[in-house]
């Protein structure tokens, strides 16, 4: 019937074919594509690091050849946010220490507790975080700070002659910056964290991080700032102070990208918590 | 309608630059202000707070500086920049954060060696030229406020 298809038979595939009937074997792919079992490279490693160990004037002359790193150079050269947060996990974890120390010998006074970690535990003593050494940081740095933003003159005898423009001063107060500044949480959806006072270590995104006065030990807090309103005060004089009000869930921004902002009015139903009696 | 300009008449040096009068006021000062109040907090930090060695904190708030200086796109001086570390962002504290050492070219001119505790280093050619000044040290280029 077909010609060609016999003329190809017999004039080519009888020259290069073992079988001209049937050119392409039916099991030509099984030898090729075998899966073999494996043990995953094992072998491979274990030979690489047998090869490294063994003793020649080649590995020798490799290891001396490597460049010395710089002296604590994994510990040093990591960026300042890690740094931070690894400083804040290592004081929350000296907090919880001498918690554990105060349970222990049934220390329930904060003087004697002091006492027994500045004799016994004079290492954890260095590294135990203190309120008294965050305060002048609010109390010098971030009150002249907020006057010199706020055009506060340095004495003010009678508050009520004082002129503050609201709009600009709350203009200000928006691109300000808030570490060192104490806060208070006033209203929270978790009840537990109203009432806590602290100084602002560092503002993030998403949380306060504040230093407070505990009753045994001072503590690191992280305290979110969504559904929670925070009250701040900047005194005046002795008497008189100025309160202002944050709220938290409108505040989630990087303190370097406030800066720039401008605050837009935004749909207002997560804030029910704000207006909910207990 | 359009406005109708006034000109002025500009008064001009005999170099041919053109005086005019200086700002009355500084603008965005607040940004200035902030800047001013993170720097002061950073350097208060290393000082007083030594127990953290890493120096976590200072180096967050001058990070804050140097992206509000970004952000809002004010310089800072040259003095300012020179006390902290461009890639850690470390306050430069002699024999506790910076290795300061004087080192010579192959020219045998001297060469100011800063060497961060992060291991970045800054150097300073002092010797080429001994009479130089940056562009703020020079009479007539800044304005105090």
């Amino acid at each position: 019937m077909d010609r060609a298809q016999d003329f190809i038979k017999k004039c080519l595939f009888t020259k290069n074919f073992d079988d001209p009937n049937k050119p392409i074997a039916e099991k030509r792919l099984q030898e090729t594509l075998l899966l073999l079992p494996t043990d995953g490279g094992n072998s491979s490693r274990l030979k690489r690091t047998k090869s490294a160990l063994k003793i020649s004037a080649h590995n020798l002359q490799n290891i001396t050849e490597k460049p010395q790193k710089h002296s604590n150079y994994r510990t040093i050269n990591k960026n300042s946010k890690s740094a931070l947060k690894e400083y804040i996990v290592k004081c929350q974890k000296n907090t919880k220490k001498a918690h554990s120390i105060a349970h222990e010998q049934s220390l329930t006074t904060r003087d004697s507790l002091n006492d027994y970690i500045q004799e016994k535990e004079p290492q954890l003593w260095v590294s135990l975080i203190q309120y008294d050494k965050f305060l002048p940081m609010y109390e010098n740095l971030w009150q002249g700070y907020i006057r010199e933003v706020l055009d506060i003159p340095l004495e003010v005898p009678d508050p009520s002659k004082l002129k503050i423009n609201t709009s600009s001063a709350l203009m200000k107060l928006s691109m300000a910056d808030y570490n060192g500044a104490v806060l208070k949480v006033v209203k929270c959806i978790n009840h537990n964290m109203i009432g806590i006072e602290g100084i602002v270590i560092w503002d993030s995104q998403k949380n306060f991080i504040m230093v407070t006065k505990g009753r045994l030990v001072d503590a690191i807090k992280i305290i979110p700032k969504k559904g929670s309103i925070f009250d701040l005060e900047i005194p005046l004089n002795e008497e008189d102070a100025l309160l202002y009000t944050i709220v938290g869930d409108r505040f989630q921004y990087r303190s370097s990208d406030r800066a720039g902002r401008k605050f837009k009015s935004r749909r207002c139903d997560d804030l029910a918590f704000y207006i909910r009696e207990k | 309608m359009a406005k109708i300009k006034q000109r002025r008449t500009l008064a001009v040096n005999e170099d041919g630059t053109i005086l005019s009068d200086p700002p009355k006021s500084i603008g965005n000062a607040e940004n200035f202000q902030r800047m001013n109040y993170l720097y002061q907090l950073s350097m208060w930090q290393t000082a007083a707070n030594r127990q953290d060695t890493d120096q976590g904190l200072s180096r967050m708030y001058i990070k804050n500086m140097d992206l509000v200086s970004k952000k809002t796109k004010s310089s800072l001086l040259p003095y300012v920049k020179r006390t902290f570390c461009k890639k850690c962002h470390r306050v430069l504290v002699p024999k506790r954060t910076v290795q300061m050492t004087l080192k010579q070219a192959s020219d045998g001119k001297d060469i100011l060696v800063w060497e961060c505790r992060c291991g970045y280093i800054k150097k300073f050619p002092i010797g080429t030229n001994r009479s130089y000044r940056t562009f703020y040290d020079k009479p007539e280029n800044l304005l105090h406020m």
